[in-house]
């Protein structure tokens, strides 16, 4: 599932996970605190489309050359045949010379999927029950902070927690041994 | 990460001589790949153990080295394929 690039280990990988994730928390701060405190027009905060969408390109694969192929590519024909439920998400297109999805790459998109969905929603429940158990019962200043960095938390994650979570756990390619078992002609 | 149709952690592990056969073949991962019309990065995980074929994949494998799909996987580790041709040291040294 991941792209060709050697360069691209797995500890590398992590790193850029918690990097992002990071940068997407201090940025969603930063703007909560600057629209709730300060009184900071929406629209001065326009700069952070661009870099809310940049997470979501690093996280979520590029067209060509992303850390993960897209979900969307075309299928092997020995994986078209296969009689499983294949979640087959997004919509991108991409040309026909790319490489193709195999029945690996399936699996592990739908495993991911799978399991995005059900941290999302553990993390929706435990972030709405929050917001209302504190809404209700205290009123607290912070609660529109808290709301506001959730919601943006939230969204990044919707948009690349299957992609985030197969760059952690995907273990790199082993390279192929260039001395062939001994005794077989090269 | 699934490891395929069944685990290979456990009693789903799946063994195989796919990297055996291969370089019986001199084949490369690419070239095995492109017949199988799979990834080239799946070969690799095959051969390791990481990933369990589905059936459809296994047998492909199998037509595609001509051979019983028990010759190339097997719920249990295989036997070196020598001694499996020549049996051991001990039992030739008893004929």
């Amino acid at each position: 599932m991941l792209s060709d690039n050697p360069k691209l280990t797995r500890r590398k990988r992590r790193r850029m996970i918690l990097a992002c994730y990071s940068a997407a928390f201090l940025l969603a701060t930063v703007a909560v605190y600057l629209l709730h405190f300060r009184h900071v027009s929406v629209f001065r905060l326009g700069g952070y489309f661009p870099l809310l969408l940049s997470f979501i390109i690093v996280l979520g694969g590029l067209r060509l050359g992303g850390p993960v192929r897209p979900f969307s590519r075309r299928i092997g024909a020995a994986a078209a045949n296969q009689p499983l439920i294949q979640l087959r998400l997004g919509s991108r297109k991409h040309p026909p010379d790319e490489t193709f999805l195999d029945e690996r790459d399936i699996a592990i998109g739908d495993h991911v999927h799978c399991l995005a969905m059900s941290i999302l929603r553990c993390a929706t429940f435990l972030f709405v029950l929050a917001l209302w158990a504190s809404a209700v019962f205290h009123h607290p200043a912070w609660l529109p902070v808290v709301a506001g960095i959730g919601s943006f938390l939230l969204f990044v994650a919707a948009m690349s927690l299957p992609q985030g979570i197969i760059l952690r756990a995907e273990p790199d390619p082993v390279p192929e041994p260039s001395a062939q078992i001994a005794g077989v002609p090269q | 990460m699934p490891n395929g149709p069944s685990s290979s952690n456990g009693p789903g592990k799946l063994y195989n001589r796919i990297a055996v056969l291969r370089a019986e073949r001199s084949l490369s991962r690419q070239d095995l790949a492109d017949a199988l019309d799979v990834n080239y990065q799946t070969i690799g995980f095959l051969e390791r153990g990481d990933y369990n074929p589905s059936l459809a994949l296994a047998f492909q494998i199998a037509a595609y080295f001509n051979l019983p799909i028990e010759a190339v996987f097997s719920p249990e580790p295989f036997r070196p394929l020598s001694e499996q041709v020549y049996g051991n040291g001990r039992n030739r040294a008893d004929k």
